[in-house]
């Protein structure tokens, strides 16, 4: 068996640690991803996170199944999945309005993503008005998730994961949690020549008390083995909620305002086609999901 | 399937150099700033003067601390007023806001209840309420430079009394750098 090398390990856990670090920076320490957000109002927030929402969901609720064939016997892996969705143009810009007295027409304005933020012209020149700018510089937003499954009982397996990151040096305590069920739909349908099954999955990330984002996905997956390969797909309705409690420092607030929201994830349904090559007790596969996004995912696994 | 493999080698190398790699844009953060010189109260009763006057000091460069590091520019963008405590709201006022003897806006007969919720000097759904270019740009210029300024409020042709507080407050946006 071909160990991954501990300093790959490593490099993959720290992109956890970084991912679940950038909510943890919206969430509370000084840090320009928190100063932009906190001078958002509550409309204007959601567009400019929309797409992050959307993208970390979207990434979450990818790399579950790997091949739909459920059979009856022991069955443990271990996983290393790695995901990213890919960021558009149309993920970079939202419509925002600017404040009283300004012109109440709506812009395109840079999400979190994007680039420079609008200026708007006011009455007099030299008064302007300039959107916030996007702050992050991704054309794709990564995750890499630990993910055990274990069965196979009466066509069943279980998927966990589940990554646990104790308070350190203010960095609040934090969890990443996922939990579902797969089940054999074949074992109902014997003449059918492919692999059918189905699945449910719940995740979520929780950044102290001050943030948090959950998943929850249901699909149907279908796949054909030749020899050592596994072609594999499926179509998967999902849904992903971020939590957001924050400061609003921007025009108008008075006194120190809190605003606490939930920002829905616009990835409801996708269609996933990967491949996936088995040796023994290594496995490797990838695929690529379509939805409202696109996003990408492979994964390493050992074990039966 | 090229495209495929390509955007998978994309996601396993942007996560061995995702740790340490600078994901920040280069456009600085902007801020919301303000600052305001202090609640003016006025209480006129009858007789009541022929005008009344009161000036005050305001420090733009506060303006400032609601950044926490360095602001590379600042860019005002709006001033506002606001009433409260006030047990005449319907007695009306008229005068003007000057900033370093430039006058920024004048008050033609207006209730001080139009001044409940904070309003802008921009503001034209405002019967009574005009801004003046000549102390915009002062203050355009006096913020841009972080000095002190010396704001005026007069109110003159008082017919009734009037019992209430001022705010003034001065917005503007601060261009912090991105490190």
């Amino acid at each position: 068996m071909n160990a991954v090398p501990a300093n790959r390990i490593i490099t993959l856990l720290s992109a956890i640690v970084l991912v679940i670090s950038g909510f943890q920076t919206i969430a509370q320490a000084q840090n320009p991803i928190e100063d932009a957000i906190q001078q958002l109002n509550s409309d204007a927030v959601r567009g400019y996170l929309q797409p992050m929402v959307t993208s970390v969901g979207a990434d979450l609720n990818s790399g579950v199944f790997h091949s739909a064939e459920i059979t009856d016997g022991i069955s443990l892996k271990l996983e290393l999945i790695a995901m990213g969705t890919l960021i558009g143009d149309a993920e970079k810009m939202y419509s925002v309005t600017a404040p009283s007295p300004f012109n109440q027409t709506p812009v395109q304005s840079a999400t979190i993503f994007g680039n420079q933020g609008t200026i708007v012209h006011g009455p007099v020149p030299g008064i302007d008005y300039q959107f916030q700018n996007g702050q992050l510089k991704l054309s794709i937003v990564p995750l890499a998730v630990p993910q055990v499954t274990v069965g196979n009982f009466f066509g069943t397996q279980a998927v966990i994961r589940y990554v646990p990151i104790p308070e350190v040096n203010n960095f609040p305590k934090s969890t990443f949690f996922g939990i579902g069920v797969r089940h054999s739909i074949s074992r109902y349908l014997p003449g059918v020549p492919v692999d059918l099954a189905g699945s449910v999955f719940y995740q979520k990330i929780s950044i102290g008390d001050l943030m948090e984002e959950k998943t929850m996905s249901i699909g149907g997956q279908a796949s054909k083995s030749f020899s050592l390969l596994t072609l594999y797909g499926g179509l998967q309705l999902e849904s992903s909620t971020m939590t957001l409690d924050y400061t609003y420092k921007g025009y108008g607030a008075v006194g120190q305002p809190h605003i606490h929201m939930d920002i829905d994830g616009e990835n409801n349904v996708r269609a996933t086609l990967g491949l996936g090559l088995n040796l023994i007790i290594l496995h490797v596969s990838g695929d690529v999901n379509f939805g409202n996004v696109t996003v990408v995912s492979g994964a390493v696994a050992f074990g039966i | 399937m090229n495209r495929f493999l390509g955007a998978l080698l994309i996601v396993a190398a942007g996560l061995a150099v995702f740790h340490g790699c600078d994901l920040l844009t280069d456009f600085p953060i902007i801020l919301n700033g303000s600052v305001e010189p202090g609640a003016l109260r006025v209480d006129l009763n009858t007789p009541l003067p022929i005008q009344y006057q009161t000036s005050s000091s305001v420090d733009l460069s506060q303006v400032k601390n609601a950044a926490t590091s360095d602001v590379d520019s600042v860019r005002f963008y709006n001033l506002t007023v606001r009433i409260d405590s006030n047990s005449t709201p319907n007695s009306t006022i008229s005068g003007s806001i000057i900033v370093d003897g430039d006058t920024l806006v004048t008050m033609n007969n207006m209730k001080t209840s139009v001044f409940s919720s904070e309003r802008s000097i921009f503001s034209t759904s405002i019967t009574g309420w005009q801004y003046h270019v000549a102390g915009v740009e002062t203050l355009i210029g006096a913020l841009r430079n972080s000095r002190t300024v010396t704001l005026t409020t007069t109110l003159n042709s008082l017919t009734q009394p009037i019992h209430c507080t001022i705010h003034i407050k001065v917005y503007g946006q601060l261009f912090v750098a991105n490190k």
